[in-house]
């Protein structure tokens, strides 16, 4: 009960008309940030914390937060209407969104994922509000251990993105995880394939990667033939058709539960939530093979689940001061620049701060789901622009983009490169998601599995010794055991007999 | 990985180019990354004090990259033929997809030489002048490179190089 | 990919043309005619980046020219500055220089060295403090070192990356007090807090600002700092020397420009550094992230810096780290 007063009274911080204000600026920028590739909320949020200084710290964080959150909604549009995913998370976007935009349904996909976001970001809020602080401690149960087998049980995961022929997904895969391997080795240090360039010593960037494979091969293949670029269909309304309302709303209730338990374990980051609920959701759907063709709870799920991890993460960072992703570990140095050491202490000592800070993020999602649903309509008029125009403005974009990776025309070239391997892979037929998505994951696996094994002396039996990992490798083992009885069953199994 | 793509004039040739097993090429280059991997794995440790050295993860991993890459060559030699003619375009699309990597190529070179309004401006033309009259081409180009340019360098200080302009004391 | 070789040559002698043909002083007249860039080595948004902002904030009012921060990532430092080590030596670009120069040598990361860079002036100690969960058997340094020698090996210290700061933090305890640890690396110091407060490992040897929240939260206990003087931010906590362990270890941040900077620029440079240091601004700022302001003037720095370097070759070498 002392939560729910505590949340009421935040409103009553949350709705004074400058913090309105302050809340308003913030998820706009972060809006805005989600759509520029490139520029993420994390870069957006460093950027803007010196004009804080002046500001009373609810202000600052309501703001500052906004941004966080609100880069989750902006990213969708990008990965919807032209294939260009901004960060990890939209990775999984782009797969259904981008193709349901091609069927003249970018308004729906958007809508949808407005709609999923909104109630994804609203119920997290919520939850860090009322159930917050005692789910904070089994978070930090959450070891390398523990979090070598959720990244493996992630990795199972990936083999549902593979599309058509399993071999060609593992080509892909194989790719995505050798790459994750360039840079400094995470436990000795040791320096892998660098080739001598100090640009190489902490890896390739992510986003380079992925806009490369995606946005760049995207506008290479437009480019073939401007003229006979395919014209979008004409756009319908933005709601979901009526037969599609029931799986997407099971979706968005799936998605929003697994976003907040993710968010919970410091250390995740915002693909995770997205990449697991896309292949729940395949699972769980009656006609899976429309995933990857436009399935409208390919978006759905995933969209949401990014934004309840976003409320999710949050619970570590205000009861026990850990920042569990990188935007959150910069929103933390703005708590202890107004003085405020996040932790139990914080909501005794400062209630209005907490919950006003809350109460501002169930206030900013609604602005959020204001400003996107007519906007929706209105954003999907861009994949009407005529090619011709669109293609060389995305371009420069996503080379902008990769040059604020580290302000260095090293990521533009890296980015195409990928370019050119993407447009290459789409001729033949290899799925682009599983590099991204394991590449995200075999960085942190290797490194969780070397700081599990060095913490129990050179043993793997922290592995089965842990109640947590124990449950994720059953898991694993079940879901890999199910997906290749299936695949027998269908008689696909066998890869000598794949056909398309 | 990109040699598929430079168009090719002499017409035989380019007959011959396009009867060739794209999965089959693929498949080469991706085992001969995969070997290069291996090769290059093998200069990191394996063992550490640990046991577990910073070697042992890419080793095992370019041995199942090799695996796979020889199941993909076998299976796109057999069962997924994407021969050249059919998974790419014509000359004329090839040409165009490379004229606009070779327009990213060349504003690469050109950008910490002349700055980004320049040789942004230079790389849109290159895109836009055979889909608009000149005129429109140019001033597209200029104005959407302009648009960029404030609303990263001005708004979000992103630190483009303006070397022209800066001499003339911007 | 195997494009890359070649690929990096060419992006490389791009880099050579660019700072060769780089920015030609129009020197005339006082320094500074155009605005000064301070190149960050890190990523926007840490302690680093933030130091570096809030200076550039204080030295603009007192140069009278824009002061632009620039974030250059990469190479654990290495490409931000390397790449104001090879810029012209006329004083617009200014790099953060963090403790990790004097480790890049050893640890092969770049060619990077005291010599590398003439020095404007110190502005930061990082006080490293050695934690523990807080209901850990032991309340003191000595009682924690009898049980690490009772287990040799056994007990785990998080720090922030192999090779990284607080990794050699904790090496130097280990040898300074002939004990044997298992060193857990993690990347940052964050994530190493956060498995000392889930209790994955018995201790970790980082910054005390990061381990704040825990200590305050009720998780965590430090049991000493390694600065010479205690920590204005926790002034009940012993030194390591009060404790009886002759140890001392900081981290540090400072400001440079490429070797060969003019003597006069050199001095107005650093007398502005001196001005932007001594705000409260910046005073706030520091304390609040669990620094220590710390101002030392370019001849005292230098030396400072080269002894450093000796200290943590020294170091490093008894670590078999630096392959």
């Amino acid at each position: 009960m002392d939560s729910l007063m505590g949340l009421l009274s935040g409103f009553s911080v949350a709705l004074t008309w400058h913090n309105l204000l302050y809340c308003l600026i913030g998820v706009t920028v972060g809006q805005l940030v989600g759509v520029l590739p490139g520029i993420g909320p994390t870069t957006a949020t460093a950027l803007l914390i010196p004009l804080t200084y002046g500001m009373p710290p609810v202000s600052a964080i309501i703001m500052l937060s906004g941004i966080y959150y609100g880069g989750m909604y902006g990213g969708t549009i990008t990965s919807v209407l032209i294939n260009t995913p901004g960060e990890a998370a939209s990775v999984i976007t782009c797969l259904d969104g981008y193709e349901m935009a091609k069927q003249g349904r970018a308004g729906a996909a958007l809508g949808v994922a407005a709609m999923g976001s909104f109630f994804g970001g609203i119920i997290s809020v919520i939850g860090l509000a009322l159930i917050g602080p005692p789910l904070a401690d089994f978070a930090l149960k959450f070891g390398p251990t523990e979090m070598f087998s959720l990244m493996l049980f992630g990795l199972t995961m990936v083999v549902g993105l593979m599309g058509a022929s399993i071999v060609r997904g593992l080509v892909a895969m194989c790719i995505g995880l050798s790459l994750a391997t360039i840079g400094m080795d995470p436990i000795s240090g040791t320096l892998r394939f660098t080739f001598n360039q100090p640009f190489l010593i902490n890896g390739i960037d992510l986003v380079t990667i992925a806009m490369g494979l995606f946005g760049l091969s995207e506008i290479f293949l437009g480019m073939e033939n401007l003229a006979a670029a395919a014209k979008p269909a004409q756009i319908t309304s933005f709601m979901p058709e009526k037969e599609e309302i029931r799986p997407t709303t099971f979706a968005v209730l799936r998605g929003t539960f697994l976003g907040f338990f993710i968010g919970l374990i410091p250390g995740t980051n915002s693909a995770i939530p997205a990449l697991l609920s896309y292949s729940m959701e395949k699972k769980f759907s009656k006609n899976p093979e429309k995933f990857g063709h436009g399935a409208i709870e390919g978006v759905a799920g995933p969209e949401t689940a990014n934004n309840s991890y976003c409320g999710g993460a949050m619970i570590p960072l205000l009861t026990l001061g850990i920042p569990s992703s990188p935007t959150i570990a910069i929103l933390l140095g703005a708590f202890i620049m107004h003085g405020l050491t996040p932790g139990p202490i914080l909501f005794v000592q400062n209630p209005d701060f907490v919950w006003g800070v809350i109460a501002s993020m169930v206030v900013g999602n609604g602005m959020l789901l204001f400003m996107n649903l007519p906007l929706a309509g209105w954003w999907a008029k861009i994949a009407e622009v005529p090619a011709k125009l669109l293609y060389p403005i995305v371009l420069i974009l996503s080379i902008i983009g990769a040059y604020t990776v580290s302000n260095d025309l090293w990521d533009v070239g890296v980015m195409l490169v990928f370019g050119v391997v993407g447009y290459v892979m789409k001729k033949i037929d290899i799925p682009m998601a599983p590099i991204v998505l394991t590449y995200v994951l075999g960085a942190m696996m290797e490194k969780a599995l070397l700081q599990s094994v060095k913490m129990n002396n050179g043993s793997l039996v922290g592995l089965v010794e842990s109640p947590i990992s124990l449950t994720m490798i059953v898991l694993t083992a079940i879901v890999l055991t199910g997906s290749i009885y299936a695949e027998i069953k269908n008689k696909k199994g066998a890869i000598a007999l794949e056909n398309d | 990985m990109k040699n598929e793509t430079v168009p090719e004039n002499k017409g035989t040739f380019y007959e011959l180019v396009k009867r060739q097993n794209a999965g089959l090429w693929f498949g080469i280059l991706f085992l001969a990354y995969a070997v290069l991997y291996f090769k290059m794995s093998l200069d990191i440790p394996y063992h550490s004090k640990l046991g577990a050295g910073p070697g042992m993860y890419p080793r095992w991993l370019s041995g199942f990259s090799i695996f796979i890459a020889l199941i993909y060559i076998v299976q796109s030699c057999t069962h997924q033929v994407f021969s050249m003619g059919r998974s790419f375009p014509g000359k004329t699309e090839l040409f165009n997809v490379f004229t606009v990597f070779l327009a990213c190529l060349i504003f690469l070179f050109l950008l910490d030489v002349v700055g980004f309004n320049i040789a942004g401006s230079l790389l849109l033309f290159v895109m836009f002048y055979r889909q608009y009259k000149m005129l429109h081409a140019i001033l597209l180009s200029v104005l959407i490179t302009f648009v960029h340019y404030f609303i990263f360098k001005v708004c979000f200080s992103v630190p483009l190089p303006e070397k022209l302009l800066s001499l003339f004391g911007f | 990919m195997k494009k890359l070789p070649l690929f990096s040559v060419l992006m490389s002698s791009l880099a050579l043309l660019v700072a060769g043909a780089g920015q030609q002083a129009l020197a005339q007249g006082a320094f500074p005619q155009r605005e000064v860039t301070i190149v960050v080595p890190f990523n926007p948004g840490g302690a680093s980046d933030m130091t570096a902002r809030i200076i550039a904030k204080g030295m603009e009012s007192e140069l009278g020219k824009p002061v632009v921060v620039v974030n250059k990532a990469g190479g654990s430092g290495g490409v931000g500055m390397s790449m104001v080590a090879r810029s012209a030596p006329d004083g617009y670009t200014v790099s953060y220089i963090p403790v990790e120069l004097v480790m890049h040598k050893a640890l092969k990361l770049s060619d990077l060295g005291p010599d590398s860079f003439d020095y404007i002036g110190q502005t930061t100690m990082v006080p490293a403090a050695l934690t523990v969960p807080v209901d850990a058997p032991y309340n003191t340094v000595a009682d924690f070192i009898k049980y690490a020698k009772a287990n040799p090996g056994k007990v785990r210290v998080g720090n922030s990356g192999a090779g990284s700061i607080w990794h050699i933090a904790a090496s130097a305890l280990e040898i300074n007090q002939k004990v044997q640890f298992n060193h857990i690396p993690f990347e940052g110091a964050a994530p190493a807090v956060t498995a000392l407060m889930g209790k994955h490992i018995e201790a970790v040897t980082v910054n005390s600002g990061e381990v704040k929240a825990g200590v305050d939260a009720g998780k965590l206990k430090i049991l000493a700092v390694m600065t010479p003087e205690r920590d204005p931010a926790f002034p009940k906590v012993p030194t390591m020397i009060e404790s009886g362990v002759k140890l001392e270890f900081v981290g540090w941040g400072g400001f440079a420009v490429a070797k060969g900077t003019p003597k006069p620029i050199m001095a107005t440079l650093s007398a502005a550094l001196k001005k932007a240091a001594s705000t409260d601004d910046f005073k706030n700022f520091i304390t609040s992230r669990g620094m220590i302001v710390k101002y030392r003037n370019p001849e005292e720095f230098k030396p400072f810096v080269d002894s450093q370097y000796v200290f943590f070759n020294d170091l490093l070498s008894k670590m078999e780290l630096g392959k």
